[in-house]
């Protein structure tokens, strides 16, 4: 009875992210998407315990072996085993990529298994000469299951990561662009002064790094006053394109965040995936490429981000409570961060769900152009460079498997994302 | 009106002067230059190297090159003759050696064909679709189509062309009829599955689910129907794997030609709608919900305006109008989805052109088609806007 009661009473003081909470669950479709995710990201984990192989083990007798069959019973006698077994398998004709099963000995799967060969320890895996290639092999004999499991470290990572920088991005630069909608700023004398003290720094740092103390103190007074100059002419330029007040310099820093953001979004974004690409050596290490993937990814996302958040703050701004926080004279910097951020908050963990598969989509189109991560790095998209060759694609379909991993890995994000809406938007609770 | 035309003109002209200008940075910024490579050839001698950079400008500041090189897209006297001019001259290809906009013209009209074909289908599908989704809500159509629009969404672009094109080499070899029946049944799983979960819990949920059930299995039967009618259309069952036209294009009659491109249309269409209308269905159904909640419906249906005219009138014409302001971002939606089919299935179009051309580092191969594949995006946010104009008077006053 005590416990209804109090039951009831939490009942009556729930707050909003508590019904969110309680709707998101209720919700099958998001359950699923979530379920999906937390699978992938524990398989993610303990990738190199899971796959029964190393990252860049090879079996160069088995190239496209399909996925091997295992067995309870023997072929032939139907001797029935305890424990699962794996025939080895032979090329017969060699070079044919065709195989088949050696009958005389049987290879039992062990579990917690370390590979004679070499390796650290697995999950489960045989005896050499055979091979437990669950999902075949691919061109080069490796095996297709473990590459999927390593694989998933990239694409389950660079989705979280991306959206933290495209959204670290978008989001200030929206916020902004919609604090600052229809109040153009007045390019004050600071904007001088902010220069003066950063040229001489720079001037002094550059100066006295090559040179003498005198040398940095002449280049630093330099850089300040050229630069002031400088930023006083760009001042009256920009003030002048953009139409600011005669008598005040003004700049509206909403309307040239908007054009810029514009002009990005007028490229067809995969068309500028590739263009920026181009920008990066080719010779770089994968984890290299893996960052600058993010960066140009991000660089192309942040305007759409930019102008939703825009609009959620140019909504917020005109509420009661903003009012009041200037009423009583709280700092711009203060309403910013404690009143408009926290209310776009809801919105804006449902954009970045769903605009997480755009990263692992980008990834893994690049990769898959060769344009991304490299070999023997795995990743979904490299491993469907194979499936270029159409006779490879026709003859050994295995090799599409990884396509099929970024498919849930997108769908889960997608399901959780929208259950996520459907739960935190209270438009749609009725 | 007029005046509004011209007053996105003029922006257009903005637009594009800054696209150039970005364009070219990007390529100013690359490392590595085609010439480079030429220049670990041994047979290809310095000076020739050196004579190309005098002649394209390389040696000169970026603001020298940048200037020549949109001197030659606006028209311009050819050698100072006030007589000749020369206009769209986009620099030259060093590895093909022919003028870069003659290499890009014919990849922008396959690319356009590609991308047009797509809007159409796409549209023509999913508007209905939508429609009828919002109209009987939760009925087998709209369970059919939020199911259809899940798994449409999901698929990477490139890698429902590599299953298609792995199907399309199976389907001779396997007998149609185990295809369908392989395709109901998953599709009869997959409903299975989504009937089990499906959206709402409690008393409705055996009703949704049973749709659900239904409109999985009328997606899968659907899809693969069409798939086969046409199929048998052409009186072949197999899709030719990639490419725009057949080995023997050349000696068909026009109309032969013409089904020809037909034939190799459709899978490329296949795979940019699935994503298309996967995101129009959605729209069109959540726009339409909007709309058949106002109130000048519910004064519609009170004066006995009939069910079917309130939709058609009222409902669908104003459900409209957000629906044309995507068909400015389809352009690039599709355009991009293009750059992936295109690079798959290779279809001659400027996202392989840039595909190579980035590979191959040749400069200004890279900068004219970024630059014409926005002008087409440009183009198209063009039409839509003009296109709400027309629909919509408010936007031409504000």
């Amino acid at each position: 009875m005590a416990l209804i009661q109090a039951e009831s009473r939490i009942e009556s003081q729930t707050t909003e992210w508590q019904i969110a909470k309680r709707l998101l669950l209720k919700n099958r479709l998001a359950m699923i998407g979530f379920w999906i995710l937390v699978i992938l990201y524990f398989v993610m984990i303990f990738a190199s315990f899971l796959a029964p192989y190393e990252q860049v083990f090879a079996d160069r007798e088995k190239n496209y072996h399909p996925p091997v069959g295992i067995h309870f019973f023997e072929k032939g006698t139907k001797h029935f085993h305890w424990m699962p077994f794996v025939y080895n398998t032979i090329e017969f004709p060699k070079y044919s990529r065709h195989y088949v099963p050696d009958l005389k000995s049987i290879y039992p799967v062990h579990f917690f298994f370390r590979n004679p060969e070499g390796g650290s320890l697995h999950l489960f895996g045989v005896e050499p000469p055979a091979r437990i290639f669950l999902f075949g092999s691919d061109d080069s004999g490796r095996d297709v299951f473990t590459r999927i499991l390593y694989g998933s470290r990239v694409a389950l990572t660079i989705g979280i990561i991306g959206v933290f920088f495209s959204y670290g991005l978008g989001v200030t630069i929206g916020g902004l662009s919609g604090f600052y909608a229809g109040k153009p700023l007045p390019l004050g004398v600071w904007w001088e002064i902010t220069w003066m003290l950063f040229g001489l720094l720079l001037g002094g740092w550059s100066g006295g790094l090559h040179g003498h103390a005198w040398q940095g103190i002449r280049e630093g007074v330099l850089w300040a006053l050229a630069g002031a100059i400088l930023v006083r002419l760009g001042i009256w330029m920009v003030s002048f394109v953009s139409g600011g007040e005669k008598e005040r310099a003004c700049i509206d820093l909403d309307n040239w965040i908007q054009r810029s953001g514009e002009m990005l979004m007028m490229f067809p974004s995969l068309y500028l995936l590739l263009g920026l690409r181009a920008l990066i050596p080719e010779n770089l290490s994968s984890t290299s490429v893996y960052f600058l993937i993010i960066i140009i990814l991000s660089f192309i996302r942040w305007p759409a981000i930019a102008r939703i958040v825009r609009g959620l703050v140019l909504s917020i701004r005109e509420r009661e409570f903003v009012a009041a926080a200037e009423a009583v004279g709280g700092s711009n910097l203060r309403i910013v961060m404690r009143h408009i951020i926290p209310n776009t908050l809801s919105q804006i963990i449902v954009l970045v769900t769903l605009s997480i598969p755009s990263f692992i989509l980008g990834e893994a189109f690049l990769s898959y152009l060769d344009l991304g991560i490299r070999e023997p790095q795995a990743s979904w998209g490299n491993m469907l460079t194979q499936a270029q060759d159409v006779v490879a694609l026709m003859h050994y379909p295995w090799i599409l498997l990884p396509g099929l991993f970024i498919f849930l890995t997108v769908l889960g994000f997608n399901l959780l994302g929208d259950g996520l809406r459907d739960a935190l938007d209270p438009k749609m609770r009725s | 009106m007029i005046r509004y035309i011209a007053e996105r003109l003029i922006i257009m002209l903005f637009l594009l002067v800054g696209i150039s200008f970005i364009s070219f940075l990007i390529m100013q910024l690359a490392p590595g230059s085609y010439l480079d490579t030429m220049a670990l050839n041994p047979q290809i001698s310095p000076t020739y190297i050196a004579q190309m950079k005098e002649k394209f400008g390389l040696d000169k500041p970026w603001y020298v090159q940048y200037g020549h090189w949109v001197k030659g897209i606006v028209p311009h006297p050819v050698n100072g003759n006030w007589r000749h001019w020369d206009y769209l001259d986009f620099g030259i290809s060093f590895a093909e050696q022919i003028p870069v906009f003659d290499m890009l013209k014919p990849a922008m009209l396959n690319t356009f064909i590609l991308a047009t074909v797509a809007v159409v289908v796409s549209w023509i599908v999913a508007l209905p679709l939508g429609v009828i989704g919002a109209v009987k809500q939760n009925g087998y159509l709209d369970q059919g189509s939020v199911f259809f629009a899940y798994v449409g969404f999901a698929v990477p672009d490139f890698f429902l062309a590599l299953i298609l094109l792995f199907l399309a080499a199976h389907v001779k070899l396997v007998p149609i009829s185990a295809l369908m029946t392989a395709m109901i049944l998953s599709s009869a799983a997959f409903a299975l599955l989504g009937g089990y979960f499906s959206l709402d819990n409690g008393v409705t949920r055996i009703k949704n689910g049973m749709n659900f059930l239904r409109g999985g299995l009328l997606t899968g039967v659907v899809s693969f129907g069409i798939i086969f009618a046409i199929a048998r259309l052409f009186q072949s069952a197999d899709f030719p794997i990639g490419g725009m036209r057949g080995s023997d294009f050349e000696y068909l009659s026009p109309w032969n030609q013409y089904l020809d491109l037909l034939h190799h249309l459709f899978l490329p269409t296949v795979v940019l709608a699935v994503g298309n209308v996967a995101y129009l269905i959605r729209q069109m159904r959540a726009s339409m919900l909007d709309v058949l909640r106002a109130e000048y419906v519910t004064t519609a249906r009170a004066k006995g305006v009939p069910e079917f005219q309130v939709i058609r009138k009222h409902a669908f014409r104003n459900a409209l109008n957000p629906m044309i302001t995507l068909l400015g971002f389809e352009f690039g939606f599709l355009l991009s989805g293009a750059l992936a089919v295109e690079i798959v299935m290779s279809w001659p179009g400027l996202g392989r052109v840039i595909y190579e051309a980035i590979i191959q580092k040749d400069l200004y191969v890279v900068m004219g088609d970024l630059m014409l594949s926005s002008f087409l995006l440009i183009i198209g946010n063009l039409l839509a806007d003009i296109l709400l104009a027309w629909s919509d008077p408010r936007i031409k006053v504000g």
